[in-house]
């Protein structure tokens, strides 16, 4: 009782004492480049709290460095609820302390970190209760696993002991697209999150693959194989309306879409793959012109703000690139493949080849820094999808 | 005398002859062969850039070297190629038996074709040469079985990316389906299904798992009921 008293006396100390040196500053935004790794410095947490805050703040640019050279220190401190503030070190003076409380440390920690990013890195959509959607491989078993974006409240959402592949969600988190082996001839299923209720969306004769939904929920993109050949389709997101968007005699991949859901980005492949674009009234197909990336290019996503698409290049390796969604020179991030952007439209979640395994990895695209995501489940993970 | 005369008028005539032959064929371009039909091409039949090369090639016949005999002359026809029965590869067909497979009712025997597995080069769906003997035999048993169907599975192998394989694991399955159909197995009876690089044979990291590992399985789908 006297401990909790002694707490409780501490907290109300801190925070009185965060709130006064804050006062005239706590609507100061600090802006520094994208692509300046902060040095940071964390004092007075622990446990959950200090690794979900550093982790949080390391995968947007941040680095956590000794105290004498940390440009910002992120102090506070965790009981039972959370009390914390950034310090601009140079000025020494407290911006927007607060206290959190009312949730699982873990989450008081995200929403902590969030209010630190919009401090340090201004303008950008919070994402730390970000949820992904990606394959989990067991052994011959792939299954469809759910969980927040840095790995914890992982769930597996299938047991089929089958093949899945290409897990997306519909706008809302609520619903996934994947294709499915369970029942003999790959078909897309619907798989409702919050009942549990599956049902199959596209079961056309061939295969039936490859599944994205517009940003505006109204549309899906697939590939079907129906005619001999795999295109690229697309129908309204009830299954009606189905409409061939390609008509190759080689096959297409990886429909992603632009944000105002009026165009589609995809692989086609004339020699070695390369990204396309089609309108999703259908009509002329554009190639994207890229330079500076080799190999196979495939697996597109365009960022939310639909300035960028990330892709892997395969020429040898597999390395992640991004270039704008217009086409011209493409930059390279990181080795890894199958990138999926966050609503921040900075960071991409994205799968690394280690070890014979697949890890799923969070990368800063300003920075290129990167950091795994911490593993729940055993298996390799990989396709991972960011819930938008 | 009479004889001198006589053989320069022959030479004369002979010489004209020859001439006035090479110049015909250079103006027409195309000698017809008996019993084909000559389909003209597009470009012999279309605009004046055309015409201009065939006068040029005739002028060039006639000043340098008027008196080529005519039989070395190239042949230009184009005979029209029996056109092949057209098969339509759509999956259309394919939904009586998937639905019987979904029931259950399909009996996979993966035994029976499995020496006819095909194998491709990296990052190719091209049915090699050496390969070509084993789909036969698959069409082969199809042309005294009616009953039963046939499921090709398209695999790869680690190397692309994991949604290129997919896509290139459905294009060599499609590959292998096509040739079967070339090989008088009626489309219909002819699902696919690719795996990607999802199902290797071998788990290694090297050539030699990887060779086995890209592959077209041909598994036999017994009706049961």
């Amino acid at each position: 009782m006297k401990k909790q008293f002694a707490s409780i006396c501490f907290e109300l100390a801190l925070c009185v004492c965060l709130m006064t040196s804050a006062k005239a500053e706590d609507t100061v935004r600090i802006a520094k480049p994208a692509t300046y790794l902060i040095p940071i410095t964390l004092t007075g947490f622990t446990g959950e709290v200090l690794s979900v805050v550093k982790f949080d703040l390391e995968i947007l640019g941040m680095e956590a460095t000794a105290p004498d050279k940390a440009e910002f220190i992120i102090s506070g401190s965790n009981g039972a609820k959370l009390v914390g503030g950034v310090t601009d070190a140079s000025k020494n003076v407290l911006l927007a302390p607060k206290i959190y409380q009312g949730g699982s440390p873990r989450a008081l920690a995200h929403a902590f970190a969030e209010d630190v990013v919009k401090q340090l890195r201004p303008g950008l959509k919070g994402i730390f209760n970000g949820r992904i959607v990606y394959r989990v491989q067991e052994g011959r078993d792939f299954e469809i696993a759910v969980s927040d974006f840095d790995g914890h409240n992982a769930a597996v959402a299938t047991h089929d002991a089958s093949l899945v592949n290409g897990p997306t969600w519909f706008p809302g988190g609520h619903k996934l697209l994947y294709a499915s082996w369970k029942n003999g001839p790959t078909q897309i299923l619907e798989h409702d999150l919050t009942t549990g209720e599956r049902k199959p969306f596209a079961k056309y004769p061939g295969a039936n693959y490859s599944p994205s939904v517009s940003p505006d929920g109204r549309h899906a993109a697939m590939v079907l194989n129906k005619r001999g050949t795999s295109d690229l389709y697309v129908c309204g997101v009830d299954g009606s309306n189905l409409k061939q968007l390609t008509f190759t005699s080689d096959e297409e991949s990886s429909p992603c879409w632009s944000p105002d859901s009026r165009t589609i980005c995809f692989v086609a492949r004339s020699g070695r793959a390369g990204l396309y674009k089609v309108n999703v009234d259908g009509g002329l197909v554009q190639k994207l012109s890229i330079r500076g990336a080799y190999g196979h290019i495939t697996e597109p996503d365009w960022s939310p703000d639909g300035k960028t698409i990330v892709f892997t290049s395969n020429s040898g390796g597999f390395n992640l690139y991004s270039v704008s969604a217009s086409g011209g020179d493409a930059e390279r991030l990181v080795e890894g493949e199958d990138g999926s952007w966050a609503p921040n439209s900075r960071t991409v979640i994205f799968t690394r080849r280690e070890n014979g395994r697949r890890v799923l990895s969070l990368l800063d695209v300003p920075t290129k820094h990167f950091k795994n995501v911490p593993e729940k489940l055993s298996g390799s993970s990989s396709q991972p999808s960011w819930a938008r | 005398m009479k004889n001198t005369n006589l053989f320069i008028a022959l030479a004369i005539s002979a010489t004209l002859m020859i001439a006035t032959s090479g110049c015909k064929h250079g103006r027409v371009g195309t000698d017809h062969i008996p019993g084909t039909t000559v389909v003209p091409s597009p470009i012999e039949n279309g605009g004046g850039k055309d015409t201009d090369r065939s006068h040029a090639d005739r002028s060039g016949r006639d000043n340098v070297n008027p008196i080529v005999p005519i039989v070395s002359e190239p042949v230009v026809a184009e005979i029209k190629p029996e056109p092949p029965k057209p098969v339509d590869m759509g999956f259309e067909g394919t939904n009586k038996w998937t639905d019987t497979w979904e029931k259950g009712n399909l009996t996979p025997d993966a035994i029976i074709f499995e020496k006819d597995i095909v194998y491709f080069e990296l990052d190719s769906a091209v049915i090699r040469k050496n390969e070509q003997s084993k789909l036969e035999d698959i069409a082969n048993f199809f042309k005294t079985n009616t009953n039963d169907v046939l499921m090709v599975e398209g695999h790869c192998d680690e190397r692309g990316t994991e949604q290129y394989n997919l896509a290139l694991g459905d294009r060599r399955s499609l590959a292998v389906r096509e040739y079967l159909a070339n090989l008088g197995v009626e489309p219909a009876r002819i699902h696919t299904v690719s795996f990607g690089e999802s199902r290797p044979v071998d788990p290694g990291h090297n050539e030699a798992a990887w060779s086995k590992n890209r592959r077209g399985v041909s598994i036999l789908m017994r009706v049961s009921k």
